[in-house]
């Protein structure tokens, strides 16, 4: 057996210069991480050479628009995904909020009846954090509860009736656009905006991560994490309760069924978007992306009238593959052990 | 002679990390070659490399002369390499027999033989000398049991080559040197072992080679008769070993920071009452179990108690670990990677969640100034030489030894007035470790009150002033100044009372 000694070099540890990560790389970074967006802009191109009807305004600001309901919504739910929450109720949210402004609308200015519905938004949040944090329920079983308490009490106040939203103002307000961009989708650019800028730059943002990255090492730092539960709970309220306002301005009409299993919708475009369900990170900027995905998929399913049943298959199919896609390559980057 | 296994040139690389940088390496027949190291070397690397946990960039690795590439772990154990994992894959919920034949179960017609593998697990367990029933549910075994079944696991497959990754971490002293005799026995067969391990003189006693890593490379490679101990640290550091020296200077004068009196601890069999001064430095030893970690979550508000605790004189309630914090008092857990890091988080966030903001200027009160930070976290790093590339690294990419810095650097910013820590060098390497005694030195000597609960005897006589020690919930001795010594600590733990020291 040979023996050598190889002796050290040098005894000094490397030294450890200010390294940070140079500009070109933190572009690879962005562009490895944005694979999402080049996926969003080829089937935007793919569709619009199949279907020149897609760049039509009116096509257009129509994705907008369901981009825009979903994408609203999932501001909130990408700020509880992020804390390792999840709300369910999304559907039972928007239809109380939506129910309550066509209910007075007949009789106060619209701006009320908007702050009224995000009160309500508010609300029904607190109670979902109160449940989650103090009541320890987990979150998927409280929101489901709270879910079907929410749907029972829109039925049980309309006694099932659609209400019917008569104002011309509200509708104009709600389905209106400024320039090509209609104004729903301009309020969710702001709110996501928002919903980055809380994430990453407040201490709120950063309780919420920690929080969702190992909730008991988290406590042991002395965060304010109850707290920071129950008030993400009721952001993201108020955040289905604005989804639910313009809904109701673009239906015309508020009822109990107008958002049944849209808390679905809400999920996976977060999810989609690169948030990881176990929580820790999140982006507000994949979340936009997600929503505007679907929203493209959809409408281009039906433009090239592929039948309603293999619509879903087709969503369906696409959803997987772009979270195994999305899974695979995080993994690689994953934290792990240093040797 | 044949080598039995070769390594070959192995380069592994991890995004922004070059963890083997062409590692090669010879084992023959009979041979017992120590792989040492400090954490972040390379070794569990080149380990998970050869388990066929991973695959490397480059280079090949031979078995019995012939090139083969693992996929799998399977596909490792087929070609005779059996691994001995630092951490446990044994299925809680199993068996003792189940676990030891787990993948490769005794079967008699596509269905699992009961009886041969108990049998066969008895024997397994009889030639570890170990006195357990093979049906028990690993769940009810302690950790150091658990240890000898991951070994025996090991053993009940055929193999060549035996790589174990740090098995005597949870083994007692007897233990330890039943395992010794196994390894010897293993390789008077003419099998090689790899054997890996922080304690240098187990890898004197047993290993007839040893081989360092550092930085991912193959340091030094000879026959332990050619070294000792200060040579192979010289080669692990790659530089003279620090030595920690105690100042002398215990000073007696400082005020009382933390006075606790009378505080009844649910599982802890006497009333507590402990003084610490600004700048002392206060040793809680014993065994596992004997209430010394109870006592720190209960100062930490996150273990219900009762009694009278005040930080600076003034009397405070601890409910809960944020009322703790706002009081003045910081406690990291012994369980670091589940109650410490944040792993999702940069190093830079895990540093400054505890941050006392009440001095800042209000709009760095208010939000968290990106500039402000990474200045704080460079000083930090400066400081505690924290080896980090960036600011912006997650803190799960780093060793045990930086993730123990940056959380001493948490506990800075929070301003504590006291300081509790729960072993501070558990899973730290020799180089790093003092560098966290000279950190805890650092912080007392600014003023804070330090109290360290440790069941590293010799940890608890470099570094602390005073030091009480705990047996079965019972302070059974206070061992003062130059009593503070590893024989004193490690008697009365174990319940020895004839010692020198003042009894409480």
């Amino acid at each position: 057996m040979t023996t050598t000694v190889t002796t050290p070099a040098a005894g000094v540890p490397s030294a450890e210069q200010e390294a940070r990560p140079g500009i070109g790389q933190v572009l690879r970074q962005f562009a490895g991480r944005q694979y999402l967006l080049g996926v969003l802009v080829v089937a935007c191109v793919a569709v619009g050479f199949a279907r020149p009807s897609f760049w039509g305004s009116g096509n257009l600001s129509n994705v907008l628009f369901q981009a825009s309901f979903v994408g609203l919504a999932a501001c909130g739910m990408t700020l509880l995904i992020a804390a390792g929450l999840l709300d369910l109720s999304v559907g039972g949210v928007i239809a109380v909020a939506s129910i309550a402004v066509a209910t007075v609308l007949p009789h106060t200015t619209i701006g009320t009846a908007l702050l009224l519905a995000l009160a309500i938004g508010a609300v029904l949040g607190l109670v979902n954090g109160l449940l989650v944090t103090y009541v320890k329920i987990a979150p998927f079983i409280a929101t489901l509860g709270t879910l079907y308490l929410f749907l029972g009490a829109a039925f049980i106040w309309t006694s099932g009736k659609v209400v019917p939203i008569t104002s011309s103002k509200y509708r104009s307000f709600t389905t209106g656009t400024v320039g090509l961009l209609p104004v729903p989708f301009l309020v969710f650019v702001v709110l996501a905006v928002g919903t980055y800028f809380v994430l990453q730059r407040t201490y709120f943002g950063r309780t919420l991560r920690a929080f969702g990255s190992n909730e008991r090492a988290a406590v042991l730092a002395g965060l304010p994490v109850n707290r920071a539960k129950v008030l993400v709970f009721v952001v993201a309220g108020v955040c289905f309760a604005l989804a639910g306002v313009f809904m109701a301005g673009r239906l015309s009409s508020a009822e109990g069924n107008m958002a049944t299993g849209f808390e679905m919708d809400v999920i996976a475009a977060v999810v989609v978007g690169g948030t990881a369900l176990r929580g820790g990170r999140g982006t507000a900027f994949g979340t936009v992306v997600g929503a505007l995905l679907f929203a493209v998929l959809n409408n281009a399913l039906n433009l090239l009238g592929v039948a309603s049943y293999w619509q879903y298959v087709l969503t369906g199919a696409v959803l997987v593959a772009a979270i195994a896609l999305g899974a695979r390559r995080s993994s690689a980057a994953e934290v792990r052990g240093a040797g | 002679m044949p080598a039995l296994l070769q390594v070959v040139d192995v380069v592994q690389e991890y995004p922004g990390v070059r963890a083997l940088k062409g590692v090669s390496l010879e084992l023959a027949p009979g041979q017992v070659l120590g792989l040492v190291g400090e954490n972040g070397a390379g070794k569990s690397t080149l380990i998970r490399v050869l388990g066929g946990i991973e695959q490397p960039v480059s280079g090949s690795v031979l078995v019995g002369g012939t090139e083969r590439t693992f996929r799998s772990s399977a596909e490792s154990q087929a070609a005779g390499i059996s691994v001995v994992s630092q951490e446990f894959r044994l299925v809680p919920q199993l068996s003792v027999a189940d676990n030891v034949f787990l993948g490769h179960e005794l079967t008699g017609a596509g269905v699992v033989d009961r009886g041969r593998t108990r049998r066969r697990t008895a024997e397994l367990l009889d030639q570890l000398g170990l006195d357990l029933d093979p049906d028990r549910p690993v769940s009810s075994l302690t950790v150091g049991d658990r240890q000898m079944v991951e070994i025996a696991r090991a053993l009940s497959r055929e193999f060549d080559v035996l790589i174990m990754d740090e098995p005597t971490a949870a083994l007692n002293g007897a233990e330890t040197l039943r395992l010794h005799e196994i390894v010897r026995r293993i390789a008077a067969q003419g099998k090689a072992v790899v054997y890996v391990s922080h304690h240098l003189d187990e890898i004197f006693d047993i290993c007839g080679d040893v081989a360092v890593l550092r930085d991912g490379a193959l340091v030094a490679h000879a026959p332990t008769a050619e070294l000792d101990e200060a040579r192979l640290v010289e080669h692990m550091l790659g530089r003279k070993p620090q030595t920690f020296e105690r100042a002398g200077s215990t000073s007696d004068e400082g005020a009382a920071r933390l006075e606790v009196v009378g505080l009844r601890v649910p599982g802890v069999a006497e009333p507590f009452d402990l003084t610490v001064r600004g700048g002392e430095i206060v040793g809680l030893a014993g065994l596992v179990g004997s209430g010394r970690t109870e006592l720190t979550r209960a100062l930490f508000g996150d273990l219900t108690s009762a009694g009278e605790i005040r930080v600076d004189g003034k009397p405070v309630r601890l409910t809960n670990p944020r009322e703790a914090v706002r009081s003045g008092v910081f406690m990291l857990s012994e369980d670091r990677k589940g109650e410490g890091i944040l792993p999702h988080l940069d190093v830079t966030e895990n540093a400054m969640v505890s941050r006392d903001r009440s001095s800042l200027p209000l709009l760095r009160r208010l939000f968290p100034v990106p500039a402000d930070e990474s200045a704080q976290f460079s000083r930090l790093r400066a400081d505690m030489r924290i080896r980090v590339p960036h600011g912006r690294q997650l803190i799960g990419n780093l060793s045990g030894g930086n993730q123990q810095k940056v959380l001493l650097g948490r506990a800075l910013l929070s301003g504590c007035a006291v300081l509790l820590l729960n072993e501070p060098t558990r899973g730290v390497d020799v180089g790093a470790k003092v560098d966290i005694y000279q950190l805890i030195k650092q912080l007392a000597d600014a003023g804070v009150a330090v109290v360290v609960s440790s069941s590293d005897a010799p940890e608890l006589a470099a570094i602390a002033d005073r030091c009480a020690v705990y047996f079965a919930g019972r302070r059974v001795a206070e061992l003062h100044g130059r009593d503070v010594t590893e024989d004193n600590i490690v008697g009365a733990s174990v319940g020895q009372t004839a010692q020198e020291a003042t009894h409480v």
